[in-house]
């Protein structure tokens, strides 16, 4: 029984050692005497198993004879490919130190800061006499309507960009903005007027972003605080860029001059959330005395403060 | 001009005691082990795994020479192993350091003598 589990054994050791010395070993094995003894060498056996196929990987294969071969013609051929092939131990080592690795990487992306860079793409119409440089950094909005385009391009033509453009823009919207309200025949958008609401001077909203992160609250905004938020507000650099704040049937209408506009629909308090998206709002800061000073613009995970210019 | 053997010294003890058994005559792996048995007065008992990992070695490094199996041997597996000029030299350079580490270590364990005043 001894003798076969040490045969055994001494099978699964490497092929070269095995075809070398197995014989051998049954041989030493055949000519000890003693349970014991037996029981000894196959003790021996696994351990040399083990030494065999951990440390000695440098003997499982017969080494090439040369590099140099013989070749039909009496001429020397030689190996192009090199025969070499790595230790299995070196191979274990590779595999733990690639897992060590990747865990050390998966574990400082699970607990790193995400840092949202945000790269704008740029469309400008052609203006080529203008002056006006919009800043690389400034947000894309969502597609513009072809229909308020030209006020864009208003901006551009004359030149915009400086307080005298921005008022005679927006009294160009207001008074559009007086011509569409006294209608009020369709709602366009989710933001609608009723019987009660024009009587009150109040705007309902529908939950047109009801897939916000928040849960959304219908917000009832007066047309004085709706009109309170328009304006001409102006980021910082090193993202300066402009934005045009204004109000369309009964609701806000933000838009980067030259670029995109979108609509907005009030969330909760001065928060505004963009109607083709669904994380992206625009939020105004007021004053103690109730005066808009400012809004802050968050877009794909990166914020802007805007300050107010004009009203 | 003769080879540099030192950077295989020292010699683990298997390796020694394997050198030192075929320095008198070319002998079998069974015949190693009691060899060795004999040479160690039973102190060091050489398993088949550690001789047999030992003579690959010391093949590999011509130090040993296989010489095959012999008609006349009552065991037709068993094959000789003799030791070469190579591995002779080695041992022979291992003695000597070894040799070195007895006359050191006597010295040092010499009874110190007290001075005299």
């Amino acid at each position: 029984m001894l003798r076969l589990f040490y045969r055994w054994i001494l099978r699964f050791h490497p092929t070269r050692f095995r075809e070398r010395f197995a014989e051998e070993m049954l041989s030493v094995f055949d000519h000890i005497e003693g349970r014991a003894a037996a029981a000894k060498l196959v003790a021996d056996a696994f351990i040399s198993l083990v030494r065999q196929w951990t440390m000695r990987s440098e003997y499982w294969e017969e080494k090439a004879t040369g590099s140099v071969i013989a070749s039909a013609g009496g001429l020397p051929g030689f190996y192009t490919l090199e025969s070499f092939k790595p230790r299995k131990s070196a191979l274990i080592e590779g595999a733990v130190l690639t897992w060590i690795v990747y865990s050390a990487l998966f574990l400082a992306i699970r607990h790193s800061k995400i840092h949202s860079v945000y790269v704008p793409s740029i469309s400008f119409d052609s203006a080529p006499s203008s002056d006006v440089q919009f800043p690389k950094s400034a947000p894309k909005l969502p597609s513009t309507e072809p229909s308020v385009r030209p006020s864009a391009e208003a901006i551009m033509k004359s030149r915009a960009n400086s307080p005298e453009a921005d008022h005679q823009l927006l009294k160009r919207r207001r008074s559009s903005e007086a011509n569409s309200s006294a209608k009020v025949s369709e709602p366009q958008g989710e933001a609608r007027l009723t019987a009660s609401d024009r009587r009150h001077g109040t705007i309902t909203t529908t939950p047109l972003v009801q897939s916000l992160s928040q849960p959304f609250v219908p917000t009832r905004i007066s047309t004085a605080t709706l009109f309170s938020y328009v304006g001409v507000y102006s980021t910082d650099a090193p993202n300066k860029f402009t934005m045009l704040i204004t109000a369309e049937d009964g609701q806000l209408v933000v838009e980067i001059p030259g670029k995109q506009r979108s609509m907005l629909v009030p969330v909760y308090g001065t928060k505004f959330a963009f109607t083709e998206t669904q994380n992206d709002w625009i939020e105004f800061m007021k004053k103690e005395n109730g005066a808009v000073y400012g809004l802050r613009f968050h877009r794909n995970g990166s914020e802007f403060t805007g300050h107010r210019k004009t009203n | 001009m003769r080879e540099d053997l030192n950077s295989f010294l020292p010699l683990s003890s298997a390796t020694l005691h394997i050198l030192l058994s075929l320095a008198g005559d070319d002998l079998h792996g069974y015949g190693i082990m009691q060899e060795v048995l004999r040479q160690s007065q039973g102190q060091y008992k050489l398993g088949p795994g550690t001789l047999y990992d030992n003579l690959q070695k010391l093949i590999e490094r011509r130090f040993l020479q296989e010489l095959g199996q012999r008609a006349e041997d009552i065991d037709p597996r068993r094959r000789y192993y003799r030791l070469t000029s190579r591995g002779r030299r080695v041992l022979t350079a291992e003695l000597a350091r070894l040799e070195g580490v007895v006359r050191e270590g006597k010295l040092r364990l010499q009874p110190v003598r007290p001075r005299r005043a």
